[in-house]
């Protein structure tokens, strides 16, 4: 589904002495099947903006457009469609968890959709996310920090959205677990065409997987482009208080230190390794 | 410091124990970092070591105190905690209530109060936001204000429970460094639970729990060397030690473990002018 914002404004309580503008003007289109990373500093409207997605918040001013559905200050009719095919995932699962047992939990949304989910498209979902079949008997308040979070997009998976929010997903996980969060997204968006939007913080999963990074800065988007292209502006990130991936400082002390020529940001450790081991064999002494 | 002698702990309802037969001791004035997955026992340590969960199984003492209901209170002054969510600890209107809660019921004097309250923040560098509201600052200055109510209480040992985890990487990096200052500038002793493999290669000595159990304790260089075991424990090797590996496997001879850029350049340098 192709998501357009055509100048887009939101003001959070309009008419009262706390007005205060959250969005401004945005416009953007983000087509169908790609992999966006919305990055900003804390209270830049990234939260304001991914609510418009699927109709948690309607536009104050402008439009947007999710595939068929409409969203403007006036009309919003067709809500409940938009939200079968737009599926978030919160940072905290424990915001979307609430039925007795992962089963109950996950048959929630089709029940409220009224789809029917077969007992082998459940368990898919649920292999899909990485999680063991006994865990359906089990209670979602039971489960670790990492397991609710996946039941947390199991029960939005199994509703087949075209596009999936995900806000800091993988945040309080363990490392090795947050790899294979990022691969299982990854691997969603590949193989199922799944258009996903990331808000995220870490700027190493925005490079590595994502296709477009959409920079937003005071409620404005003041970036948008590849993420190498994004990530050359290097004295514009900082000054909006963003960091850059760890691999592309590394690669701006190799070419200080080493008088190393590495222009692609987009190398693999392994080439830069090879780079590297390249320099040192070459030596000083011929 | 702290002496854990075969500690166990099972919470109630659980079939198994999350920390099973624990054998550590931790040094006045070291930072230890403690590293695991989800679920292995990292956090049930950190509250077993302020009393906030009593072990089911051996012993437990700070400062030569035994962690019964007796010494409790005595324990909790001694142990400071700052947790993954600064929100649940704040109870101010402001900046300042908020440090100065922490103090109400030490029975020291107002003036005594004053100072401690200004010293900590400006420790902390959010002196000027002490008229703020808690629930207006950004992460990062949330968990600098979290940090500053505890140093006002002035304890010996402090606990990051994953205190860096939900902050944007400026913020953590801030609140990294606050932490290395801290460190060097005082004699407190620092437990900090992470999953922050880059934070955790600057505390002294690191301690990786799996399944409850100690999987590893010594040197962040020494952790750094077993890198190829790491996925085995649900963690993974720093950018740095990636690198280091793949440099290896193209045949340069890097012989000291790096934990930072500076230290691999250096080695690179040397390697380089000897060809």
């Amino acid at each position: 589904m192709d998501i357009t914002f055509k100048n887009v404004s939101y003001i959070y309580q309009k008419n009262s002495p706390f007005e205060q503008r959250a969005l401004e003007d945005i416009n953007v289109q983000l087509p169908s099947g790609s992999f966006v990373s919305v990055v900003g500093h804390t209270g830049s409207g990234k939260s304001t903006f991914i609510q418009h997605l699927n109709g948690l918040l309607e536009p104050t001013e402008g439009v947007v457009q999710v595939g068929p559905y409409e969203l403007s200050p006036e009309k919003n009719k067709h809500l409940k469609g938009l939200r079968k095919n737009v599926g978030m995932v919160f940072q905290n699962p424990d915001h979307q968890l609430f039925e007795e047992t992962v089963q109950k939990e996950m048959m929630f949304g089709p029940k409220n959709f009224g789809i029917n989910v077969t007992g082998t498209e459940l368990e898919n979902v649920i292999k899909d996310v990485g999680l063991d079949l006994d865990i359906l008997s089990r209670s979602p308040f039971d489960l670790s920090g990492g397991q609710k979070k996946r039941v947390a997009i199991a029960s939005v998976l199994v509703l087949k959205p075209k596009v999936l929010i995900l806000d800091e997903p993988t945040a309080g996980l363990d490392p090795l677990g947050k790899y294979k969060m990022m691969e299982l997204f990854s691997h969603l968006h590949k193989s199922q065409q799944l258009t996903i939007i990331l808000v995220t913080h870490h700027m190493e999963d925005a490079l590595k997987y994502s296709d477009q990074m959409m920079v937003m800065n005071k409620g404005k988007v003041v970036l948008i482009d590849h993420p190498l292209n994004v990530f050359k502006r290097k004295e514009y990130l900082k000054e909006i208080g963003l960091a850059l991936p760890e691999k592309i400082e590394l690669i701006e002390i190799l070419q200080k230190e080493l008088n190393l020529t590495i222009d692609d940001a987009g190398q693999s450790v392994d080439e830069l390794a090879k780079s590297i081991g390249d320099w040192v064999k070459e030596g000083s002494g011929s | 410091m702290i002496e854990f002698e075969h500690v166990a702990f099972k919470y109630p309802q659980a079939e198994e124990e999350a920390i099973k037969n624990i054998n550590i001791t931790i040094n006045d004035g070291e930072w230890v970092a403690i590293l695991g997955h989800n679920g292995s026992g990292k956090s049930t340590l950190a509250k077993l070591t302020n009393g906030l969960l009593m072990p089911t199984e051996g012993s437990i003492s700070v400062n030569g105190l035994e962690l019964t209901e007796e010494h409790l209170w005595k324990i909790r002054r001694i142990v400071g905690m700052v947790f993954q969510n600064p929100e649940n600890q704040f109870v101010g209107t402001t900046v300042l209530d908020d440090v100065a809660f922490g103090l109400e019921n030490l029975g020291i004097s107002r003036e005594n109060m004053q100072r401690r309250i200004i010293d900590s923040l400006d420790t902390v560098g959010m002196s000027e936001y002490k008229l703020h509201e808690p629930f207006r600052l950004s992460g990062g200055q949330k968990q600098r204000v979290a940090i500053a109510s505890v140093l006002a209480i002035m304890p010996e040992i402090m606990i990051f429970d994953e205190a860096t985890t939900m902050l944007d990487p400026v913020g953590r990096r801030e609140l990294i460094r606050l932490i290395q200052d801290l460190h060097k500038s005082s004699d407190l002793t620092f437990l900090s639970i992470t999953h922050d493999m880059n934070e955790a290669i600057l505390a002294d000595r690191i301690i990786v729990l799996n399944d409850g159990e100690l999987w590893f304790e010594g040197k962040p260089s020494s952790l750094l060397e077993k890198s190829d075991e790491l996925e085995k424990v649900g963690l993974l090797p720093p950018l740095i030690t990636d690198l280091t590996d793949k440099l290896r496997k193209n045949g340069v001879n890097i012989t000291t473990q790096p934990l930072n850029y500076e230290e691999l350049v250096k080695q690179l340098w040397i390697l380089h002018s000897k060809m």
